[in-house]
Parts: structure tokens; sequence; C-alpha cells
């Protein structure tokens, strides 16, 4: 079954194209990592599916086209975590995650809704935050804070724009994990944008190269993840060493083709 | 399990509402504690029997203080909540759509268009309303801050309705009023020159029963309605893209509560002239205090430009015994060390 799928997208940014004719499909329960360069068009992917944008082109969730589903359905279908969040709002933790459910509250707060919350505190571990103001945390609290907003929402389509941005190792592990949790329990389908290669190979399902809003390569990571992709994209001379184990391939980058210095 | 987890959830939910609900009761016993002083102090003193039974007890009070209590010091008392409450709600509002700190009916030029129509009035005698009568420069400020609203609007709007363009075109026109008035100032006679001056000031003391009452009505029907985007609003905060994500249509929301903001702002200026900090400062001590969920923002806005008026209404008659200050001039003198010593006092990370 497929969950998502992309037709011929296209999206211009002041007449720059940004996205060029994308074909995407992805199903439920898998996770899907965008990878590229700086600029190569994944942020605006992401605007364009959780209907922020409009692009040229079709979105099907679940054999529907986007433009045909009520607003209100798309937001209950969809979330989404932002690149960057605004610390300028004065509100607490909980407040912010609470804000998630925008689409279920009124003057007075189900205890539905509070408990949901809670779990979804407790569950990344930030509880302990909960009273505290958003705008007084540190880059990678606020992350998670960020990241539970996008959870409590239950879609069924999870859409994270670097995740996993001012964590450290240990809870980028953790969110990873927690992510693939989330979407086989849930069935969610999950598309995650982000930098590090090594971290997609591990945690994607699938992986979507994007390169000056084309799809460069589509697939598994140790189909997609080699050195001549590695150059040819990213301009960086790399080594692929397959896990003995598991067969997820590592990147060991070598150094920018640009570089003067040779290794 | 899943009981323990909704208790805890509750607990804490209660925890981080329970302050705000006594922070707002504490205001708003403040504001009914300034209003009850304001009644009492004035050329004569009064005593707080004398003006209970004036109010409550028609027939057995004294019949001069039964017509300072009714007709002068209850109406102005009361226009100095009702006009500091609605002042503050159009600056919190402006400062939530605009995301910015600075944004108030002042700092837009809303309150300098309300000035050059009533002095348009008062100079040349010009109404947008024939046969206005004692309402000219009422009606006259009201029609051009509204005007300023729309201006403001729609140049935002000529490019895309974001926040910058909307303060920018804002305080582009706060210049061009400004200009436009030191104009009518220039060609006006003594007397409109003074009258000019004097309405700048800001001034209670022209309320009576019916201008309170259009003030207070605009303010009972505006407050629902943007009471009912409560949690759209509060989540504008978070920024437009995530705003969007969450399905509000941001466009939309800012536009009508916008229109929400002139209507009040216009009310608030067109009767009692240019009061300038209380929408810019209510706000900020209701950020400091509750933070920006609006369920609890928006009246927090409200008591803190009521209370900061009220306060103020009572110094623009004890500054000079026996005299009335211009109440504009004595909000500022009040709530400016007021402010600083919040500021000074609380903790770092708002704004
Ligand atoms: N609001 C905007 N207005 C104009 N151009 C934009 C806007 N947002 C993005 N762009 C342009 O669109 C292109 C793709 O941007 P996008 O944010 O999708 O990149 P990205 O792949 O997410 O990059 P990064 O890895 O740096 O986050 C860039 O060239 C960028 O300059
Ligand atoms: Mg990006």
């Amino acid at each position: 079954m497929v969950r998502l799928e992309i037709k011929n997208l296209k999206f211009s940014y002041n007449s720059k194209p940004v996205l060029k004719n994308i074909n995407i499909k992805v199903s439920p329960g898998k996770i899907t990592a965008v990878i590229g360069p700086n600029a190569a068009g994944k942020s605006t992917l992401l605007k364009c599916i959780a209907g922020i944008i409009r692009p040229e082109g079709n979105i099907l969730i679940e054999g529907k086209e986007i433009n045909t589903i009520k607003k209100d359905n798309i937001t209950k279908l969809v979330s989404y975590l932002t690149q960057e969040s605004s610390a300028r709002a004065v509100l607490s933790v909980f407040e912010v995650v609470l804000l998630g459910r925008l689409h279920s509250l009124s003057w007075k707060v189900d205890d539905d809704d509070l408990e949901v919350v809670w779990g979804i505190l407790k569950e990344l571990g930030i509880h302990k935050l909960a009273s505290r103001h958003f705008n007084e945390l540190s880059g990678g609290q606020r992350q998670m804070v960020s990241i539970a907003q996008a959870l409590v929402r239950e879609p069924k389509i999870l859409l994270l724009d670097e995740p996993t941005n001012n964590l450290d190792l240990q809870h980028q592990l953790e969110i990873f994990d927690l992510i693939r949790e989330l979407s086989v329990e849930r069935n969610i389908t999950t598309i995650i944008t982000l930098h590090q290669l090594n971290m997609a190979a591990r945690c994607a399902d699938e992986l979507v190269i994007l390169n000056n809003g084309e799809v460069y390569a589509a697939g598994k990571p140790e189909s997609v993840l080699t050195s001549e992709m590695v150059r040819s994209v990213y301009g960086v001379n790399a080594r692929v060493n397959i896990g003995e184990d598991d067969g997820i391939p590592q990147i060991i980058p070598i150094n920018s083709v640009r570089s003067k210095r040779l290794a | 399990m899943a009981t323990k987890i909704d208790i805890q959830a509750k607990e804490i939910y209660c925890e981080i509402t329970g302050r705000k609900y006594i922070l707002l009761v504490l205001l708003a016993v403040a504001c009914v504690f300034t209003l009850i002083i304001d009644i009492l102090v004035g050329p004569a003193w009064l005593s707080i029997r004398e003006v209970f039974s004036a109010i409550f007890m028609a027939n057995s009070s004294d019949p001069t203080t039964h017509v300072i209590v009714w007709t002068i010091r209850l109406p102005i008392a009361l226009m100095a909540i009702v006009v500091g409450a609605t002042l503050g709600i159009a600056g919190a509002e402006m400062q939530t759509i605009l995301d910015n700190p600075l944004a108030s009916p002042y700092t837009l030029g809303v309150s300098a268009g309300a000035g050059f129509g009533a002095a348009l009035a008062l100079v040349l005698g010009v109404g947008i309303v024939p046969y206005a009568g004692e309402y000219l420069v009422s009606i006259n400020a009201f029609f051009f801050s509204l005007l300023t609203c729309l201006l403001i609007y729609f140049i935002g709007k000529a490019r895309r309705v974001t926040a910058e363009t909307m303060i920018l075109a804002g305080i582009a026109l706060l210049f061009l009023f400004h200009s436009l008035l030191a104009l009518l100032q220039y060609i006006a006679t003594e007397e409109a020159l003074q009258a000019i001056v004097f309405w700048l000031f800001g001034n209670l003391m022209k309320t009576t029963w019916p201008k309170l009452g259009i003030v207070a009505a605009v303010l009972i029907i505006v407050v629902p309605l943007l009471a009912k985007d409560a949690w759209k609003l509060t989540a504008l905060r978070l920024g437009d893209e995530k705003a969007k994500s969450l399905g509000i249509d941001v466009e939309k929301l800012r536009l009508k509560a916008f229109i929400l903001i002139s209507l009040l702002t216009a009310a608030a200026v067109c009767f009692v002239g240019t009061i300038g900090f209380i929408g810019l400062v209510g706000p900020h001590i209701a950020r400091m205090l509750v933070g920006e969920d609006q369920r609890f923002f928006l009246p927090m806005s409200a008591l803190g430009g009521a209370l900061l008026l009220s306060a103020a209404s009572i110094g623009s008659k004890v500054i000079i015994p026996g005299a009335v200050f211009p109440i504009g001039i004595v909000t500022s003198l009040i709530g400016v060390p007021f402010f600083f010593s919040l500021i000074l006092t609380k903790r770092r990370g708002y704004w």
C-alpha cells in the first residue's frame, strides 16, 4: 500500500525553480530520509507535503489529491516539525506541546489532551521541563520540545525537518529509536531530512537523495550510499565501508574535491 | 497506569494555570481598589460613606455629592478602566499578530491618525459626518484612526501581509500624520491650537455616560470575538510556518484580528485623545506575569491597562491639589518608573 505519493511535483520561489519534477512513493510504517546538500530543496519538499506552500503537480494521501482534502483533515493527518522554531513565545513547555493539539483545543482543555501531552513529555524524558519557559531552554531542549509538539498530534504522516538539530549523540539515537517505534507501532509514514549520512543509513528504511531540486537517487541505503554518489552530489571524496554484521554502509569522508590539500 | 498519568498531567496543568488565575484575581482586585480611590479623589475629596450612599441610596444622600459622584466621578473613573482595558487589549493583539514588542496603537500611528482627524475638526470645522455637533471631534478621530488601520493593512497587503510590512507601514504613517498635524497646528488660530494641544494630551474630563457606553459596548462586542480565536492567536506566536502547519489560515486570522484591534483602538482614542503608554506596557506587564497563553494574556493585558490608566487618573488629580492634570502626561510619569521596576526585577527572556 502507498500512503503518500508525489507525482511530477514542481515548485518555484519567485520564478526560481526549487523543486523540479519530483516523484516519490512512501509506504506506512516506514521511515524515509531525504538527504542532500544545503539548498537542495529538502525543506521545500516537506513544506509542500505539509500544505504550507502550494506546488504544481500531485500529492496524493492514501490515493486522495491533497487539494481536495479539507484543510482541517490535512492538519489531522499530517504533522510537520519545522527546521527552526521561534524561541520568542513566552509560553511554558507544557503549553507549547499542548498547541500541537490545536485542532481539539477549546477554552477549557480536555483531560484527554492533557494526558496525551503528559504522555509524550514523559516518553521523551522532558516532563521535568513542563513548567519551564520555552524561551529559556537550551537549543537541544527546545528541539526536544518541538519534536514532542509534532508527535503529540498522533498523525498518519510525520514530517521532521532535521529533527536531530542541536541534539547530542545520545538524544539523537533516542529520538530515532522513538520515531522508529512510533512509525511501526502506529503505522505512521515518516519522512525526515537530515545531514548526517551515516545516521540516515542506520535509521531510515529508504533514502531519497535530493540534489538541485531533483531526485538524484532513491532506494535502500546500501544501494544509494555510494562513493560515486557522495562525490557527484556533495563534491566530497569518500570511502564507503559496509558493516560486516549488519550490512549498513558507512561513509568515511576523505576530502572535498575543491580542497587543495590532499588526503 | 493510564489513570496515574492522567492525574499527574492534571496536576502539572493546574500548577501552571493556577498561578495565573491567582494573578488575574489579584489584578482585578487592584483595579477595583484604584477605581474606588479614583471616585473618592478630586478637587473635593469624598469619604467612602458619602460615595457609597450616593451610589446605592439615592434618596438619603447629599444632593451635591450625588451630582459629583454620578455625573463626574463615576463616569470618569469607569472610563479610565474601560479605555485602559481597551488599549491594553489592542496593544496585546497588535504585538501578537505583528510579532513585535514595540507594536501599539501609538507606535503604529493610529493615535497620530486620530489626532489629525480631531485637529481637522478643531481647526477647520471639517467633519466626516455633517451636523455631528458635540461629537464632531470624536467622530473625526474615530474615522481617522480606522483609516490609519486600513492604510496599514492595505499597504502591508500590497506585498504580503507580513508583520514587517505592516509595522513599516504603521511607522511611516506615524510620521505622515505627525507632519500633517504640525501643518494644521501651524495654520491654526490661537484658540484652535490650544484645543488641539489639549486633545493631544489625552483627557478623561469630558467623559459622559453615553461616551462611556459606546466604548464599553465596543469592548464587550470585540472581546468575545478575540477570545474565540485565543488558541490560534497563541499558536501564531510560534511563527507563521508553525501556525500554518497547525492548520491556521494565518493571513485570514491576522486580518480578522487587525479589524477588531482597529475598532478597539478607534473607540478608545476618539473620546479621550492620545494616551500613549498603556497599549505598549499593559501587554508587557501581562506577558511577564502570565505569559502568552491568550486565555490569560488577553484578560491580563486588559487588567494591566485598566490598572495603569486608573492609577494615572488618580495621579492626575493629586499632583497639583485642586487642579486636574491631563492624564496623557501622567500615564507615562507613573507608568515608566513602574515599568522599569518590573523590567529590572524580572528575569531575562521577555523579548
Ligand atoms: N522563502 C523563500 N523565498 C525564496 N527562496 C527560498 C525560500 N525558502 C527557500 N528558498 C530557496 O529554495 C532553495 C531550497 O531551499 P530549502 O530550504 O528547501 O533547502 P534545504 O535543502 O532544506 O537546505 P538546508 O539543508 O540548508 O536546510 C534554496 O535555494 C533557497 O534559497
Ligand atoms: Mg532545510
